[in-house]
């Protein structure tokens, strides 16, 4: 059995945010469970995807995160608690469905989680989903820690049935990738097939159906928000040592991983203030009363949030209607920035610095300054892996195009394409951007246009867009880059591949076929090892008039090491013939897999890097690179 | 002055993806759930692909908060040279270094034309500036041990032989046990015992 499923309530485990959440959605009966994978959201998806079956849950990585809100969303309609989660930008993917779905409600629980990201450490944006639960009206909870993850799953789950709508539950980087103590709660079995009560009146949005429904969404709203003055999640710490005396009383409106740094600060630094924090974990609707009444026992304000000034806005906007004259400081005098993750220097500062424009003096301690002597930094950017067959592919696009032409890329691995050698992304907004792009681009510029996409993200939002190029008759390449999985967020599953989210066999449906079935002429399969081959398929498809498909197949490189290494099996490495090299540099100036180095002008290759993927062997006018000679092998 | 949280003893660990970090992480908290410790570990891991750097941020003892103020490392582990010197600015003349002289040099100096720190400079540098550092060569020991990809638990190893962690050499070994396979725990400890003997008793 998988260690998440045990059923013993009480005990003590270290667990993954990511993972204390999938707990505490089988802890509270998730009958139906769908995403579309993305960090740091990505590994509630990968222990769903280990744990479904036994669990007697439903679980799909679907083809995206609209797909995968409307699937779950459906079973919360139906009557059985349901469970959809996505990183930030997919809630974007998922917006139409979610501002609606707030009209109609559910009848079973229904939570959907958005991960945001600040930072970027692993996305295109900073968006702050905070305000898809304002804009929309379905309410908002937001844990600090692991083991306040899984008791606020359960929490929401109480709330979505109590108040019959989903509910949006907002982390952060900081919070799904932090490991800590959580305790087991009790696991309540998933439900069976329920009978569908048709209400069409509430559930087909038809104009004057949603029309009716917004009204009573504006009648819940209220009542939510009586249940977030009570919410046990939103309540006010007093720091345990420091800070609790001191003539300025100094209060802390914050919420979720700030609230960590908040108290970090608080309990290691002696700020000469009394001060007091409001802790919220249900941030939509907040609370008025709880609000304007902590505020008005304190001196000052400090609102303390990552991203945009979701809370500061709505607390500066309480107290001036009711009249409380406690100053409120945040992001907008510029005490606290608004890009960027937090972390306790960051709140530190802040919270010095606002005390400061009040007039008093605190000298932060800071440490004895080191004086380090100046060495060579060189950056260490993440890189396509050595053997990825992404490389290949940009190396023969490149010959076909010699490098005259524009490249839209896409989000996935391939996007490293970017840097150089490879040099090939020149336009980049989201996922399925490199199709919808190419057509505009096609349109106006004086260059061939050559665009990448994978396969999970070709299936995720390429499909419609080529489906506008055929029939819009315009002229781009697009390159399909078939590593047979997800790479990017963990070599995830997608409708491509035989195998489904509950790991059972599923039909694998055929780039080629959709493309054809769409309409797109020019359709050629090329192994991307093979660099001529794959060079003369790209020479073809720029010849073809109208949209051209050359779909590069070769399985992920790490994926595919894994597999073999379980297996025992250690494929031939390459070498640099030194006798032959002649020090031309061609394969470091147009390839850079990362096994190369050099020591003087000499070529090497790091035999624990390579992975025998046999390209620089093609790579290498002079025949210098090859298997490795010796009888021993690579290892 | 440097303000130091007494209650925590903070390790950071820095170094490149696909070195183990997390399995080194793992390992820790299976020690301090087994005696109650209180842990949080904060890691942050963005793409798949091998090559970025990783920094892991482990809090032992009674605080909230995954990262520390004052950025205060009571021991920063370096699974590679170049990532230590830049992580530099997390260090205080107090934080002992335990740390690999093996480098993995990145792209942009295998093919980029950019210069690699010499191992032996940053070693010096670290020990001219700070009271304790040890540099090893946990690529050595792990190829001793029986297998070139467990440096990991050298580093491990290493890093218990020290002292700090609130757990013994006993209870860091049968953590060991929980954690990697039972196919490759004899392995494992053998690299943990060499990387525990390179610093335990030694004088930095
Ligand atoms: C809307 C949205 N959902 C999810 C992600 C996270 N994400 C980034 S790339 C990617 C897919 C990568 O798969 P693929 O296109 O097959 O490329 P590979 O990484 O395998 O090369 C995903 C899911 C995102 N950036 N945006
Ligand atoms: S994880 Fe796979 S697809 Fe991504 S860079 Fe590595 S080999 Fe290429
Ligand atoms: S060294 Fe050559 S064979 Fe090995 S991974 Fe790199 S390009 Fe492929």
């Amino acid at each position: 059995m998988h260690p998440i499923l045990e059923d013993e309530p009480g005990k003590k485990m270290l667990a993954l945010g990511n993972e204390a959440i999938t707990r505490a959605a089988i802890e509270a009966g998730v009958t139906v469970a769908a995403t579309y994978p993305g960090t740091p959201s990505s590994e509630i998806g990968n222990t769903m995807h280990k744990v479904a079956k036994e669990a007697g849950i439903y679980f799909e990585f679907s083809t995206n995160e609209k797909v995968a809100f409307e699937t779950a969303a459906a079973a919360a309609v139906a009557g059985v608690r349901a469970f959809s989660f996505m990183k930030h930008v997919g809630l974007n993917v998922a917006a139409d469905a979610f501002m609606t779905l707030a009209y109609t409600g559910v009848r079973a629980g229904y939570v959907v989680l958005t991960a945001d990201d600040p930072s970027c450490h692993s996305s295109q944006n900073e968006q702050d989903n905070r305000f898809f639960a304002k804009m929309s009206g379905v309410p908002m909870v937001e844990p600090s820690s692991p083991e306040e993850a899984r008791q606020m799953m359960h929490y929401a789950f109480e709330l979505s049935e109590r108040f019959q709508m989903p509910v949006l539950f907002r982390t952060t980087t900081r919070m799904n990738h932090v490991r800590g103590i959580i305790e087991l709660g009790k696991i309540r079995k998933p439900s069976g097939r329920v009978h569908f009560e048709k209400d069409p009146g509430r559930f087909v949005t038809v104009p004057a159906n949603a029309r009716k429904r917004h009204l009573s969404l504006l009648e819940i709203i209220p009542r939510m928000q009586n249940e977030s003055e009570v919410s046990p999640f939103n309540r006010v710490i007093v720091p345990e040592k420091k800070n609790t005396i001191g003539s300025l009383k100094l209060g802390i409106i914050t919420s979720g991983v700030s609230y960590n740094y908040v108290l970090e600060v608080l309990n290691n630094i002696e700020l000469g203030v009394e001060a007091r924090v409001l802790k919220l974990g249900m941030t939509s609707p907040l609370p008025d009363d709880m609000i304007s009444e902590f505020s008005s026992e304190c001196d000052l304000i400090l609102t303390v949030e990552e991203g945009e000034m979701y809370l500061e806005e709505y607390v500066k906007a309480v107290l001036k209607e009711r009249d409380v004259p406690t100053v409120v400081l945040g992001k907008r005098d510029g005490h606290f920035p608004r890009p960027m993750e937090y972390n306790p220097d960051i709140v530190a500062r802040g919270i010095v610095s606002a005390l400061e424009g009040e007039g008093m003096k605190i000298d932060l301690p800071v440490k004895e300054a080191i004086d380090w002597e100046t060495l060579p930094e060189p950056p260490r950017p993440p890189v396509l892996c050595a053997g990825c067959p992404h490389r290949a592919t940009f190396l023969a696009v490149r010959r076909a195009t010699k490098g005259k032409a524009v490249y839209p890329n896409d989000i996935g691995c391939y996007t490293l394409g970017i840097q150089p050698p490879q040099s090939t992304g020149d336009l980049l907004i989201c996922m399925g951007s490199s199709v919808g792009s190419a057509g505009g681009l096609s349109r106006v510029v004086d260059e061939p246009v050559i665009s990448f996409i994978g396969d999970s993200t070709f299936f995720h939002s390429g499909i419609a867009p080529l489906v506008n190029a055929v029939h819009n008759k315009h002229r781009f390449v697009l390159n399909i880059m078939d590593n047979a999985t997800t790479a990017m967020t963990g070599h995830q599953p997608h409708p491509g591949l035989p195998v489904d989210g509950m790991g059972d066999e599923a039909p694998a449906i055929s780039i080629e076929k959709v493309c054809k079935g769409v309409g797109v002429e020019f359709v050629k399969t090329v192994n991307p090892l093979n660099v001529k081959e794959t060079q003369k398929a790209f020479e073809e498809a720029l010849a073809h008039e109208g949209v051209s498909v050359v779909i590069t197949r070769s399985p992920c490189a790490l994926k595919l090491e894994r597999e073999l290494r379980k297996r025992n099996i250690v494929r031939t490495k390459y070498q640099v013939y030194q006798d032959k090299c002649t020090r031309c540099d061609t394969c470091t100036r147009i390839f850079a897999c990362p096994a190369f180095y050099k020591i003087g002008d000499e070529h090497y290759i790091d035999p624990d890097l390579c992975w025998s993927c046999g390209v620089c062997e093609q790579v290498c006018p002079f025949g210098a690179m090859g298997p490795v000679r010796e009888e021993k092998g690579g290892e | 002055m440097v303000q130091i949280n007494r209650d925590a003893c903070t390790i950071q660990i820095v170094g490149v993806g696909g070195q183990g970090a997390l399995t080194v992480s793992k390992i820790i908290g299976a020690a301090a759930v087994k005696k109650g410790t209180p842990i949080i570990i904060s890691e942050i891991h963005g793409m798949a692909q091998r090559g970025g750097v990783v920094q892991t941020t482990i809090r032992l003892g009674e605080v909230i908060s995954p990262l520390p103020f004052g950025q205060d490392v009571t021991v920063m582990v370096g699974f590679e040279p170049l990532e230590v010197y830049r992580a530099r600015s997390q260090l205080t003349m107090d934080t002992i270094v335990v740390m690999s002289t093996d480098p993995v040099r990145p792209v942009s100096v295998s093919s980029g034309g950019q210069r690699y720190p010499e191992p032996g400079a940053v070693v010096e540098e670290m020990k001219k500036r700070l009271k304790c550092v040890f540099p090893l060569s946990a690529k050595a020991s792990a190829r001793t041990a029986g297998n070139e990809r467990v440096t990991n638990v050298v580093m491990l190893g290493a890093l218990t032989g020290t002292d700090v962690l609130p757990f013994s050499y006993e209870e860091m070994r049968s953590a060991v046990g929980k954690i990697v396979p039972s196919r490759s725990l004899e392995v494992n400890l053998k690299a943990f015992d060499i990387g525990y003997n390179e610093t335990h008793g030694k004088k930095a």
